[in-house]
C-alpha cells in the first residue's frame, strides 16, 4: 500500500482539500483526513495533487518511429477499416521512450493515423506498462473515422474512391446503410460490419477527426441520418457550429492549439473554442507533439483567459468522460486507478513548478533531482 | 515618430534586475530609458501592470517559405542538387504569409530565415525584422547571414530515393567537404588571378556563395542531430570557418566537443515525440546541459514547423526542467542576437539600440497565464491584444 499525505488535492471544477489518499495496487481504495495505515508514504506537503492527465487522441506508440517509411498507425491499404483495433499496432516502447510521466500524463488514448476514411478502433491506455493488456483502461472506446484532406488525397493518388469529399461522405454512408440492413438471423463472419452495428446500436461512438467547419456540418447530417455517438476531434472551427454540437450530444476533443500550421490557416478562435466548452463537453489535445504538447495547449487556454480550475478538468475529468472511461479514471476517487501527479507548485499558474511524482495505474515515478 | 511606453516593469536583458521605468523611442531607437521620463511623444503606451522585454529573437526559422498546409507551396527546399549554396531564402520568403502575423503574436521581432535542410549545402540564409513593412527586403538586417548545410535524415531522406549521393552520413559529408574543398581552389584561382579578367575562372554562383563562409565574410549555419554534431564541428574547424549548431538534439553527449569547438548552439525546437535516431533526444532540459558547460546557447523555433510564440513556452519548459528564468529569458533575447551578430541592434533594452518592445501582463516563461499585449517593432505597433 501506499499513501499519499498532506497534499493540497484537486478534485472535478476546482475543489481542493487537504486530504489523504491511501492506495493498494493499482486503484486508490480511500481518501480521508490523517489515515494512519502501515504503508509507503509519500510525503506531499506543500504539493499539488492532481489526477493524471489524460491525452486523448495521438499516434505516437502506435506510428513504429523505427522504420518511418512504415507507420503501424496507418493501414492505408483500403478505404474502409472498421474492424482494425490499434492494440495490435500498440508499442509500448515506444509509449515508454516518450516520458510522458514529467508531464503527469498518465493516460492516453491510441488512435490510428490520418489516410484512410474509417481507420479503426481505438483503445485508451496507460502510458506504463509492459503489454498493450497491460496498459489497456479499456480497449472498447471508439471507431476512428476521417474526414479531413488526407483521405482523399492518399485515394486520389491512386485513382481510386475517394478522391472528393462527395465520394468521402457517400462511402461512409453506404457503410453504415449496408450494416443497418443486416439480418438478425445472419451470423456470417463480417467483423467490420459488426462493428458498424455497434456503432448503429450506440455501443460504439465514431470519432471523427475533422479540421474546418464544412467537415463538422457533413459530419453532422450523417450522424442525423444514423444517430451513432459522435466525437470530434481537431475541429478548429467548432465553435461556429456549438448550438448544433449540444443538440446532436456530440463531444470535442480540441485540436492541437499550438500546432501554427492547423490553428493559423483555419483561423481558429481560440477565445470563441474556449467559450464553447461551456456548452459542449470539452477537452484539450495535441496531434502526435511529444509529451509535453498536451500541458501546452492548456497553458495557451489558460493565456486565452479560461480558468486553470476549467483547464484542469479538460485535461481530467472531462477527457475521460469524454472517451468513456470516467469510472476508472480522470480523478481522485476511490475504486479509480490511482492516476496521479504531485507538483511542487500549480503546473497551469507557473513554470516554476516541478513535477516530483508521478503514479500510473499504482506505479511510481520520481522526478531525478 | 516617437512612442513612450510608461510605467512598465523592464527586464532589460542588460544584466540588471527587473525595474519600473518608461522607455521613449525616438525614429525608431530606443532613445532614453528611466523613471517618469518627462518626453513628448506621438504614442504613448500606459504600461503600468505590463511588463517590457527586448522583442524576442528567433535565430532559426523558415517563416514564409513553408506553407504548412500545401506543400507544394514549399519554396525552401530546392532539392535538385545536393549543393545548392547560391540560392537565397529571401527569394523564397513570402510575407503575406499568414505565419507572420503569428511572430508578431509571439513577441518576435527579429529572425533569421533560412532554406529548409533537404540539402547538404542548402543555401543562403538572412536576418530580418518580422514586421513593420510589406517588403521583405525593407524589413532586413543582413543578408545572406549564414550559409545553411544539413546533416542527417533530411537530406538522406531526399537523396537516399532518388539513389544519388548522399544516401548516408559518409555521403553527406563527402558532399560538403569536395564542394568546399573546389570552393578553396576557386577562391585561389581568383587570388591568383590578381585582378586579371582573362585568369579568372568560370563564375560560379555556388562556389562564390560557399566562398562567403570560407573567407569569414559569413558563418555555417549547419542543421545536426547527435553524432553529426561532431562531424559538423571537424568540418568546421577544417575548413576553418565560424558556425553555429542548429537544432542540437542530444548536445548533452557531446559537450566537451561544443565546448572546445566554440560554436554557439540554437536548440530546438522540442514538443516533438520521441523515436529513434535523430528523434531521440530532443530535451530541452539540454540547454541547461550546455550552459553549465560555458556554451553559448539559444532556444529556437523552426517556425513555422512549430509556432513562433513557442519561443516563449520552450523557454518556459526549461525553466519548469530546472534552468533559472533569468538564463531562459537571456535564450530567446540578447543571446541569439549576439549569435546572430545583431546585438548591435536587438536583443535588449537599451538606448541607441532598435525599439523593438514586447509587452506582456505578466511575466513571460515564469507565469503561464502571461501573453503578449504589444508587440513594437522600431517603435511602431505591430500587434496589439
Amino acid at each position: 500500500m501506499v499513501l499519499i499525505e498532506n497534499g493540497n488535492v484537486h478534485f472535478p471544477k476546482g475543489e481542493t482539500k487537504k486530504v489523504d489518499i491511501l492506495i493498494e495496487g493499482d486503484k486508490i481504495v480511500k481518501l480521508g483526513e490523517k489515515i494512519s495505515v502501515d504503508a509507503e508514504h509519500i510525503d506531499a506537503s506543500g504539493c499539488e495533487v492532481f489526477a493524471g492527465f489524460i491525452l486523448p487522441a495521438t499516434s505516437v506508440g502506435v506510428y513504429n518511429y523505427a522504420d518511418l517509411a512504415h507507420p503501424d498507425s496507418e493501414e492505408k491499404s483500403t478505404p474502409v477499416n472498421p474492424d482494425l483495433h490499434v492494440r495490435y499496432s500498440l508499442d509500448p516502447a515506444e509509449v515508454k521512450l516518450q516520458g510522458y510521466e514529467r508531464h503527469g500524463v498518465t493516460a492516453f488514448g491510441a488512435v490510428p493515423g490520418d489516410p484512410a476514411l474509417i481507420a479503426g478502433q481505438i483503445g485508451v491506455y496507460h502510458t506504463s506498462g509492459r503489454t498493450a493488456a497491460e496498459m489497456a483502461v479499456s480497449e472498447d472506446v471508439a471507431l476512428k473515422v476521417n474526414f479531413i484532406p488526407s483521405v482523399k488525397r492518399t485515394f486520389a493518388s491512386r485513382d481510386v474512391m475517394p478522391m472528393t469529399r462527395m465520394g468521402m461522405a457517400s462511402m461512409l454512408r453506404n457503410e453504415l446503410k449496408k450494416a443497418s440492413l443486416k439480418k438478425e438471423d445472419d451470423a456470417s463472419y463480417d467483423p467490420g460490419r459488426d462493428v458498424l452495428c455497434r456503432v448503429l446500436n450506440k455501443e460504439l461512438p465514431i470519432l471523427c477527426n475533422v479540421r474546418e467547419r464544412f467537415d463538422i456540418e457533413t459530419i453532422l447530417g450523417i450522424q442525423k441520418e444514423f444517430g451513432f455517438k459522435l466525437i470530434l476531434m481537431g475541429a478548429y472551427q467548432a465553435d461556429s457550429l456549438q448550438e448544433k454540437l449540444k443538440e446532436a450530444g456530440v463531444s470535442v476533443l480540441l485540436g492541437d492549439l499550438i500546432d501554427g500550421s492547423l490553428v493559423t490557416y483555419f483561423d481558429a478562435d481560440i477565445p470563441a473554442l474556449l467559450k464553447m466548452s461551456k456548452k459542449v463537453l470539452t477537452a484539450f489535445s495535441n496531434n502526435g507533439s511529444g509529451y509535453e504538447g498536451l500541458l501546452w495547449s492548456a497553458e495557451k487556454a489558460v493565456r486565452n483567459g479560461l480558468k486553470v480550475e476549467r483547464a484542469i478538468d479538460m485535461l481530467t475529468i472531462n477527457t475521460a468522460d469524454i472517451l468513456g472511461v470516467g469510472d476508472k479514471t480522470g480523478s481522485i476517487e476511490a475504486g479509480k486507478y490511482a492516476d496521479i501527479s504531485i507538483w511542487d507548485g500549480h503546473p497551469l499558474k507557473t513554470y516554476d513548478a516541478h513535477i516530483k511524482v508521478c503514479m500510473t495505474a499504482g506505479k511510481i515515478w520520481r522526478a531525478e533531482q | 515618430m516617437s512612442m513612450h511606453i510608461k510605467d512598465a516593469m523592464i527586464y532589460d536583458m542588460e544584466g540588471n534586475a527587473p525595474f519600473k521605468g518608461d522607455i521613449y523611442i525616438e525614429d525608431g531607437k530606443i532613445a532614453q530609458i528611466g523613471t517618469d521620463l518627462k518626453v513628448c511623444a506621438d504614442e504613448v503606451i500606459d504600461a503600468a501592470g505590463l511588463v517590457a522585454l527586448p522583442g524576442f529573437v528567433d535565430a532559426h526559422s523558415h517563416l514564409g517559405g513553408f506553407h504548412m498546409l500545401n506543400y507544394d507551396e514549399c519554396d525552401f527546399n530546392e532539392m535538385t542538387d545536393p549543393v545548392t549554396a547560391d540560392v537565397c531564402a529571401i527569394d523564397g520568403c513570402n510575407i503575406q504569409d499568414k505565419c507572420f502575423m503569428d511572430a508578431c503574436k509571439g513577441g518576435v521581432t527579429t529572425m533569421c530565415i533560412t532554406p529548409g535542410s533537404g540539402n547538404p549545402i542548402a543555401g543562403l540564409a538572412f536576418i530580418a525584422k518580422t514586421a513593420g513593412k510589406d517588403d521583405i527586403h525593407e524589413l532586413v538586417m543582413k543578408n545572406p547571414s549564414a550559409l545553411k548545410l544539413a546533416f542527417g535524415m533530411n537530406p538522406i531522406g531526399v537523396y537516399g530515393k532518388k539513389n544519388r549521393m548522399p544516401m548516408t552520413r559518409m555521403g553527406v559529408i563527402k558532399v560538403m567537404r569536395d564542394a568546399f574543398h573546389e570552393a578553396k581552389t576557386y577562391m585561389e584561382k581568383k587570388e591568383a588571378a590578381g585582378g586579371d579578367a582573362a585568369k579568372m575562372p568560370d563564375y560560379d554562383g555556388k562556389l562564390e556563395a560557399i566562398s562567403l563562409a570560407l573567407s569569414h565574410q559569413i558563418p555555417l549555419k549547419i542543421h545536426c542531430e547527435q553524432f553529426d554534431m561532431i562531424t559538423a564541428i571537424e568540418l568546421a574547424k577544417e575548413f576553418d570557418c565560424e558556425y553555429t549548431i542548429e537544432h542540437a538534439w542530444g548536445a548533452e553527449f557531446y559537450l566537451p566537443e561544443l565546448k572546445e569547438g566554440g560554436g554557439a548552439v540554437n536548440y530546438g525546437p522540442v514538443g516533438v515525440p520521441t523515436g529513434y535516431g535523430e528523434l531521440t533526444h530532443a530535451n530541452i532540459a539540454e540547454v541547461k546541459m550546455l550552459e553549465e558547460e560555458g556554451i553559448h546557447v539559444s532556444i529556437m523555433t523552426d517556425a513555422p514547423i512549430t509556432m513562433p510564440e513557442l519561443i516563449y513556452i520552450q523557454a518556459g519548459e526549461a525553466v519548469r526542467r530546472g534552468l533559472s528564468h533569468e538564463s531562459a529569458l537571456k535564450m530567446i533575447t540578447i543571446n541569439p542576437a549576439k549569435t546572430l551578430h545583431v546585438d548591435d541592434r536587438v536583443g535588449s533594452i537599451k538606448a541607441g539600440k532598435d525599439g523593438d518592445i514586447v509587452l506582456f501582463d505578466g511575466v513571460p516563461a515564469l507565469e503561464v497565464a502571461a501573453g503578449v499585449k504589444y508587440t513594437i517593432v522600431e517603435g511602431s505597433i505591430v500587434y496589439r491584444r
